[in-house]
């Protein structure tokens, strides 16, 4: 019974979210996405979702829905197959891209710094797609309150723990805990 | 008796206090008897039990709160207790000051008496979803977190698997323990917890009375 209510929502969700988002040619979803809390997508950038992925919070807490921002018209957010969102928050300037069977909890992603280190804050210029964009690779693991700042590429089934601030790109494999980030060994 | 002489005195010194504290006790007195009544016997809460905002208590595992624990408002979080599989046992001591504490629980989590806590992160797993969803469930190990009498654990900190803390030890702001125990009476501080200040030399050296 519960699951079928849980079934019956999820499906209300993803029929209201086809429905606002049905103009928009820069918002392309897979098959079998699961909405178990709201997905919102803001920006004029491209964000793409794979088959088979899930959108929820964990149960019963006051944690918040699962956030892709683009803050330019070539902004681009692509997110593989099997991938399981949960109160993630994404906000991308140049690229976020996501492989299949990643899972992100309660962490964030930005591939900007969004203002400039002098008084005027403008937005920073020296920024390029080629040095600031995301790249997190297969079975990746990102745990709650951890941080995945600008330029950073995360090599396949890297387990990001809570808390963590990663500052730089690390190779497949690596259990990743602190601020910034640093590899340890798991006992 | 004394008890009740306490409170008079408490009505005339700040009367305002006694005020705010009268709704957080009977809110308190609803959540005992919603738990008790909801979780069949899996939830216990202590009798005095001062409530300033929500309580959220989820899951299947048992959960026991002590004495005399009073939860304060947070602006961003509420106490949050999850127990994440049917095993999961999160003990709670007496008197404790729970505000905005978010526990997460696969294997067993104690707290002890009189700890102060805001907005803290206790998790005993690394990552909390894949123990939840049977799809997911492989390679994530629980380790039990102890955390003794006495101990402060300051805002937005975080907690995480196979950490201890020993009786009045403190736990600085943002910062995180893992995979390690510390003694009694220590600082401890940085994201992951560096080597721990001993308090007694701390206070010995009293710089702000200089």
């Amino acid at each position: 019974m519960n699951s079928f209510a849980t079934s019956l929502f999820s499906r209300m969700r993803l029929a209201l979210f086809r429905l606002i988002h049905r103009k928009n040619p820069r918002i392309r979803v897979g098959e079998g996405l699961r909405l178990n809390c709201w997905l919102s997508i803001k920006g004029p950038g491209t964000v793409v979702i794979g088959d088979n992925c899930v959108v929820c919070s964990l149960p019963g807490s006051t944690a918040y829905m699962t956030t892709l921002y683009t803050n330019a018209p070539d902004a681009r957010i692509t997110i593989g197959n099997n991938v399981h969102l949960v109160s993630a928050r994404f906000s991308s300037r140049f690229e976020i891209s996501v492989d299949d069977g990643v899972l992100v909890e309660d962490a964030s992603l930005m591939d900007t710094d969004f203002h400039t280190l002098d008084i005027s804050r403008r937005p920073p210029e020296d920024e390029s797609r080629e040095t600031c964009s995301i790249a997190i690779g297969k079975d990746v693991y990102i745990g709650a309150r951890a941080f995945v700042t600008k330029g950073v590429a995360l090599g396949d089934g890297t387990q990001v723990y809570p808390g963590a601030v990663v500052q730089k790109s690390w190779p497949a494999q690596t259990f990743l805990i602190g601020n910034p980030a640093k590899a340890f060994r798991p006992q | 008796m004394s008890k009740l002489k306490k409170l008079l005195q408490l009505l005339r010194s700040q009367p305002a206090t006694l005020l705010t504290m009268l709704p957080a006790f009977a809110r308190g007195c609803f959540y005992i008897v919603l738990y008790r009544l909801v979780s069949r016997g899996r939830v216990t809460i202590g009798f005095p039990f001062f409530c300033y905002t929500r309580v959220r208590i989820t899951g299947r595992g048992q959960v026991r709160i002590g004495k005399g624990c009073s939860v304060f408002i947070n602006n961003f979080e509420r106490l949050h207790i999850q127990t994440l599989t049917e095993d999961a046992k999160v003990i709670i001591g007496g008197k404790c000051s729970l505000g905005g504490v978010t526990i997460r629980c696969a294997d067993r989590i104690r707290l002890g008496n009189r700890i102060l806590a805001a907005a803290v992160l206790i998790q005993d797993v690394p990552f909390s979803y894949p123990v939840l969803s049977s799809e997911r469930r492989d390679g994530i190990q629980a380790a039990p977190i102890t955390i003794s009498d006495h101990v402060w654990l300051s805002g937005r900190s975080v907690v995480l698997s196979g950490s201890s803390l020993g009786e009045g030890s403190v736990l600085g702001i943002c910062s995180l323990l893992f995979q390690q125990s510390i003694g009694a009476d220590y600082l401890v501080l940085g994201n992951p917890g560096r080597r721990p200040l001993p308090i007694a030399n701390l206070l010995k050296m009293r710089t702000h009375e200089k």
